[in-house]
């Protein structure tokens, strides 16, 4: 039944896990981020890379991808499985009402490896269809969130939004506006991103590898249980902690100049904090995108210090783990979730940031759960 | 209180027609946009049809780009978007860019782009792909490219669910709308011809020789096609208060996900679709006038639509038809230019046929308007989108 829209409504995330090169998919994310840890490993000789090392995970391994029904997933699918499966314990699927819970899956165009290679096989076989039926499914972009839903039997909301940096966000805004209209009671959130020679080539030539300051590739997928607090409550599910809001849109950049875009950023972060639940004072960390000494760097801390002053707390990830592009804005997630974990921390708030080169913004604002 | 949305402006980029108005006397006609393919190399394969764009000219649409800076379908895209912002007779000017978006669905994104730089990588080797090509393929910038070209600041979002992805994208662009975070919307799908595309399906035996014979006791299969179908969304009260043409109320659109195999058609999950769309329209099954099937023209796919619609509809089913018989699949546009021809049916009073049908199935046993229009007056009508994946999306319009 679809319910009347709540302006601005927020929810809570009851949920949560991440894999990535610091943890390997198998130590806890919030450990090796708080222990400073850091991913980058040296590429083995045998693969094809434009660069010589990179924040991949190296042994990537989970119970939910091994056994029946697993020979044919491609990374991707792997590492959202493998996420999903740290969020949805025995324990949680056992609340979950599964007609009622989605998927809603960041990417940027699934799994372009799958897609590629199974192009050079029609340019390489005897005959052009000689390709592999089986691995069909992979070349569509909404492989991933699909094979989480085939997996643990969800058949609530699915759906797959592209963004690239701010694939992430675009989730969650999607997410939360379906949460909002009633369309599904939980929904599974997040973003993936697979490193690949092609991914890699395609950053390579696209000059983003040669990037002063680039911090180097990196692969992981983040995944959160986001409901309203009363769904949470009936369940039996604990908040872990609240979103309060989310706001993505684009500044249409003329010839690559940035322009007033530093300004545009700081309304993005403006309105989003006017209109959600808010005291005012912002005992928070920005879990920021750019790296700094980047040209975006100066102009998001340009547009975070307009709204919420110089003496900010910006806490960037990828030093730690890499350029994870779609991944990027649900492990900034997982690195405020991971922040609140520790009780010694007291911050707040957590305001995600995600900035684009080719002009698309977005923020999400998230917050501790007070008992 | 949610806000009443509608849809005021369509413009098409297809293998019938170019524009609403050729568009729509070629679903009059039950023309078929089916040709031999010319974009990709065929050698090798058996079978070589599909619904083809043969004569696109990007330069006459893409004004504010080198229109050689962007793919296929992002071509496709702005030129539908001009078309539909034409139709609906309102100067982009006057529009606030910040209350506007754009939400587009896809398949296959740039597929011509992917397949250029699969050449390159087969021939070259990795170290000597285009750099230009590279930042053409990411999905995303298909509805960034429009946003660029118009000027529009809104949410852009670009959605790949698949075969369903343009209901996904008109019933996102509806929620954004009735609850009032934008004020207008263009949204749609898109695809070019795809390679890769065509030789998955021939290979799970499902493209057929020459034809698209959706419900029909010999059909062979589907045949892929290109496409762009984009619809200008605006309140029913903007509308109203600017004397728009309306062709068409969103009345709501309900999703569900098969969670059981990614490339079968499911009858339960279909059912659970079309149920939502159902209950969040508030119409009963005996609302419905007619149904804009998915009818990919496979032996699976139509009889498991035709079963679940059964199901549904009590045995009885109202007027139903597949444009793919003359469009071909053209996968992320398909369900936006069938919204289309469901807004122009509505409009014109006529139902578009399902063509190519010499003999319906008897295990279907539908009136599927088999080969030629007929004038109906169309109140409430349903566009079925079902994806691989078991991403399904039901959109329900209403005549106001």
């Amino acid at each position: 039944m679809i319910k009347s829209h709540h302006l601005e409504k927020s929810y809570v995330i009851t949920n949560w896990g991440a894999l990535s090169s610091i943890d390997e998919g198998e130590k806890e994310f919030s450990i090796q981020l708080s222990n400073g840890e850091n991913g980058l490993k040296k590429l083995s000789r045998q693969d094809n890379y434009p660069m010589d090392s990179a924040y991949y995970i190296k042994e990537l391994s989970s119970e939910f991808i091994k056994g029946k029904g697993t020979r044919y997933y491609d990374r991707t699918t792997q590492l959202s499985i493998a996420a999903a499966g740290k969020v949805l314990s025995k324990t949680v699927v056992d609340t979950l009402n599964k007609e009622r819970t989605g998927v809603v899956l960041g990417t940027t165009m699934g799994s372009i490896k799958s897609i590629s290679l199974f192009g050079c096989e029609t340019l390489l076989n005897e005959r052009p269809y000689l390709v592999n039926p089986m691995e069909f499914p992979n070349t569509v972009m909404n492989c991933a969130a699909s094979q989480v839903a085939i997996k643990f039997g969800l058949k609530g909301l699915n759906s797959t939004v592209s963004g690239g940096t701010l694939a992430s966000l675009n989730a969650l805004n999607y997410a939360m506006l379906a949460l909002n209209l009633g369309y599904s009671d939980t929904i599974l959130v997040g973003g993936v991103e697979e490193l690949s020679e092609q991914t890699a080539w395609g950053f390579f030539h696209s000059g983003l590898l040669e990037q002063p300051n680039f911090p180097g590739l990196g692969e992981g997928a983040s995944m959160f249980l986001l409901e309203d607090k009363e769904t949470a409550k009936k369940s039996g599910r604990q908040p872990v902690a609240k979103v309060l809001g989310c706001s993505v849109s684009y500044y249409p950049m003329q010839d690559n100049n940035y322009g007033d875009l530093s300004n545009i950023i700081a309304n993005n972060i403006r309105e989003l904090i006017n209109k959600v639940e808010f005291n005012g004072t912002f005992n928070g960390m920005v879990f920021s995108s750019q790296i700094e000494g980047t040209d975006l760097y100066y102009l998001e801390m340009e547009g975070l210090t307009k709204v919420l002053g110089s003496d900010i707390k910006v806490y960037n990830i990828k030093q730690q783990i890499g350029e994870c592009y779609s991944a990027s804005g649900a492990l900034q997630v997982a690195a405020f979730l991971s922040y609140i974990e520790n009780l010694s921390n007291n911050i707040e708030y957590g305001l995600i940031t995600s900035i684009s080169n080719s002009g698309m913004i977005g923020c999400a604002l998230l917050g501790r759960c007070k008992e | 209180m949610n806000k009443r949305v509608v849809i005021t402006g369509l413009g098409v980029v297809s293998s019938i027609g170019i524009g609403k108005n050729e568009f729509s006397s070629s679903l009059k006609r039950g023309e078929s946009g089916i040709s031999r393919i010319s974009s990709f190399d065929t050698k090798g394969f058996p079978y070589y049809y599909a619904g083809e764009i043969k004569s696109f000219e990007p330069e006459k649409w893409v004004k504010h780009m080198d229109s050689d800076s962007i793919g296929r379908s992002s071509q496709f895209v702005i030129a539908s978007a001009k078309l539909a912002i034409e139709d609906a007779d309102i100067e982009l000017e006057s529009i606030n860019s910040k209350r506007c978006g754009v939400c587009i669905g896809t398949t296959d994104g740039e597929s011509s782009i992917i397949e250029k730089l699969n050449k390159e990588w087969v021939n070259a080797g990795p170290e000597h792909l285009s750099g230009e090509l590279i930042c053409q393929i990411p999905p995303h910038q298909i509805s960034l490219s429009v946003a660029k070209e118009l000027g529009i600041c809104g949410e852009v979002l670009t959605i790949s669910t698949a075969c369903a992805a343009g209901n996904y994208a008109l019933g996102h662009a509806y929620d954004l709308i009735r609850t009032g975070k934008s004020d207008f919307m263009f949204c749609g799908g898109v695809d070019s011809l795809s390679r890769k595309t065509f030789a998955g399906f021939f290979r799970l035996g499902t493209i057929a020789p020459f034809a698209c014979q959706p419900f029909d006791k010999n059909r062979h299969g589907l045949l892929t096609g290109e496409g762009c179908g984009i619809l200008f969304l605006e309140t029913l009260e903007s509308a109203q208060k600017r004397g728009a043409h309306i062709y068409a109320e969103i009345l709501g659109y309900g999703l569900s996900c098969d969670a059981t195999h990614m490339t079968s058609p499911n009858e339960e999950g279909i059912i659970s679709a079309i149920k939502n769309a159902h209950q969040n329209s508030g119409i009963q099954p005996g609302d419905v006038d007619y149904i804009s099937a998915h009818g990919t023209g496979t032996k699976v796919n139509d009889i498991t639509e035709v079963n679940a619609l059964k199901k549904i509809f009590n045995g009885t089913l109202p007027y139903i038809s597949s444009i793919k018989s003359m469009l071909g699949h053209t996968m992320g546009a398909a369900s936006a230019l069938a919204l289309i021809s469901s807004c122009i049916a509505m409009d014109e009073q006529f139902i578009p046929p399902t063509i190519n049908v010499s003999e319906v199935d008897p295990e279907i046993g539908v009136n599927c308007v088999p080969n030629d229009s007929i004038k109906c007056q169309l109140n409430i009508v349903q566009n079925n989108a079902f994806a691989f994946g078991g991403n399904n999306a039901i959109v329900i319009l209403g005549r106001i």
